[in-house]
């Protein structure tokens, strides 16, 4: 039978999905807000959406996704161009590779292994910036942004996993 | 299972070529554009704030009702503080009638004196407030987008004030909205000097809440409290801004602790003081 427009316009909609949240969320963190210090607590959102959709959906969330993404963070921040553009496509890479070891495992198997996988991110990351700054980067307002990071992976994981599942659950549902 | 073929192509494998050859070629470009970054290539700002200009209309929509429902508490909070202010504001003006009469002779004086040493006067600052629409912060970088509207007048370098100070510098104009690198950030370095003593150094961000003091003199002599204003060497700031305090001394290091509050701002005040660094001025043709 032949799909409605409105049937196709849903359909492709959902499969934006991935790439649409993470996106929304990655700008939604970038709005200031009167909280003291809150700069340096702030979470890579990207980071989280990246591994989250890599790891479950990587048919809804392509390379292109990933680097549209590091794209947008390089663009709202002052890091150098490129940077979250590489890091972003480094945590795709280790996702397909290694994410048979934490798909469809215990959720908290997941947590420890974006705990890993943020933690080789952020290293690199440090690398590259002391590297284009010819010094070592202080690692302190680094580590909090990383413990922030994976502290919270829960709390962005469960939005995810709702989305994954009311929209997108098309061979049974995340973690239910 | 038959293994789809076209001509002598296994297309599984061919698929995954192309796959893997895509992600290896953006993994490239993002090489090619922290090469660019590092050259400070004029193609990758283009990027940069194509990129800005689309989101950051976006980002205006959405913060308008997260700032409304902040104004609510604030302006509770408000209420209270303005009582307890009123009463001490009360007071201090009393004490600022008798400073203002000082300050009027001080200034006749000044006057007078400028016109005896044939002083010229730098050109009149331009003022301009903008709004913060996005704020980022952490261990990589510090800095702002300001939304200046249809302010014009304003160049790249000009400095930007908090409430109590200086907090940064305006590094790049994208249309109606502007990038600020604040004086945190492992870009930023001004030229600073202790307000009592003159004693020059400079104030390197390293993207941690105290920016150190470098290049100071083998003899200079800091103390903690020592109260840092912008030098005006280089020509990009005006002298006498106020920028921080030293908060902590070890050895070779200074920490200072900045007073512009940078971490709840909403708006910021960006001046213009006219002043052009010689650095930064593109050679006409023929100047060599």
């Amino acid at each position: 039978m032949d799909e409605s427009f409105s049937e196709i316009l849903e359909n492709q909609l959902k499969k934006i999905i991935p790439f649409s949240s993470t996106l929304i969320l990655l700008i939604l963190v970038y709005i200031p807000l009167p909280l003291p210090s809150f700069v340096f607590f702030k979470p890579d959102i990207g980071l989280i959406g990246v591994f989250f959709w890599a790891l479950y959906r990587q048919d809804l969330f392509n390379v292109f996704s990933v680097f549209l993404l590091g794209l947008v963070s390089d663009s709202m921040s002052a890091v150098p161009l490129g940077l979250n553009i590489f890091v972003y496509l480094l945590v795709f890479v280790l996702c397909s590779v290694f994410g048979r070891y934490t798909n469809m495992k215990p959720f908290i198997v997941n947590w420890v292994g974006f705990g890993i996988v943020a933690l080789t991110a952020v290293g690199i990351e440090w690398l590259l910036m002391s590297f284009y700054h010819d010094r070592l980067l202080a690692f302190g307002n680094i580590f909090i942004g990383y413990a922030s990071t994976v502290l919270l992976y829960p709390v962005f994981a469960r939005l995810y996993m709702y989305l994954q599942n009311r929209f997108l659950a098309d061979e049974g549902a995340l973690y239910e | 299972m038959k293994r789809r073929r076209l001509l002598f192509i296994n297309i599984g494998q061919f698929q995954i070529f192309v796959r893997k050859s895509v992600v290896t070629a953006l993994f490239i470009l993002a090489v090619v554009f922290l090469a660019l970054s590092r050259s400070e290539a004029p193609a990758a700002q283009k990027v940069r704030d194509s990129v800005t200009m689309l989101l950051t209309p976006v980002l205006r929509a959405i913060e308008y009702p997260t700032h409304l429902i902040y104004g609510g508490y604030e302006n509770l909070t408000d209420w209270i503080r303005v009582y307890r202010q009123n009463k001490q504001l009360k007071e201090e003006h009393a004490d600022f009638l008798r400073l203002k009469t000082k300050l009027n002779a001080l200034e006749n004086e000044n006057k007078m004196l400028r016109k005896m040493l044939n002083y010229t006067p730098p050109a009149d600052a331009v003022f301009v407030t903008a709004k913060i629409i996005v704020q980022e912060g952490g261990g990589f970088s510090h800095s702002l987008i300001v939304y200046l509207g249809n302010n014009t007048n304003i160049e790249t370098g000009s400095v930007v004030l908090g409430e109590d100070g200086v907090i940064g510098r305006l590094e790049s104009i994208n249309g109606a909205y502007a990038r600020v690198i604040l004086l945190t950030d492992i870009n930023s370095k001004i030229p600073v000097m202790t307000e009592k003593t003159r004693q020059r150094g400079i104030l390197s961000g390293d993207n941690t809440e105290k920016p150190k003091l470098l290049f100071t003199s083998s003899e200079a002599h800091f103390e903690t409290g020592d109260t840092l204003v912008t030098s005006g060497v280089a020509g990009v700031f005006p002298s006498g801004l106020p920028v921080g305090r030293i908060a902590r001394i070890q050895k070779d290091l200074i920490e200072v602790g900045l007073t512009g509050n940078f971490e709840e701002p909403e708006y910021v005040k960006i001046v213009d003081y006219g002043f052009k660094n010689p650095l930064l001025i593109p050679k006409a043709q023929g100047d060599d």
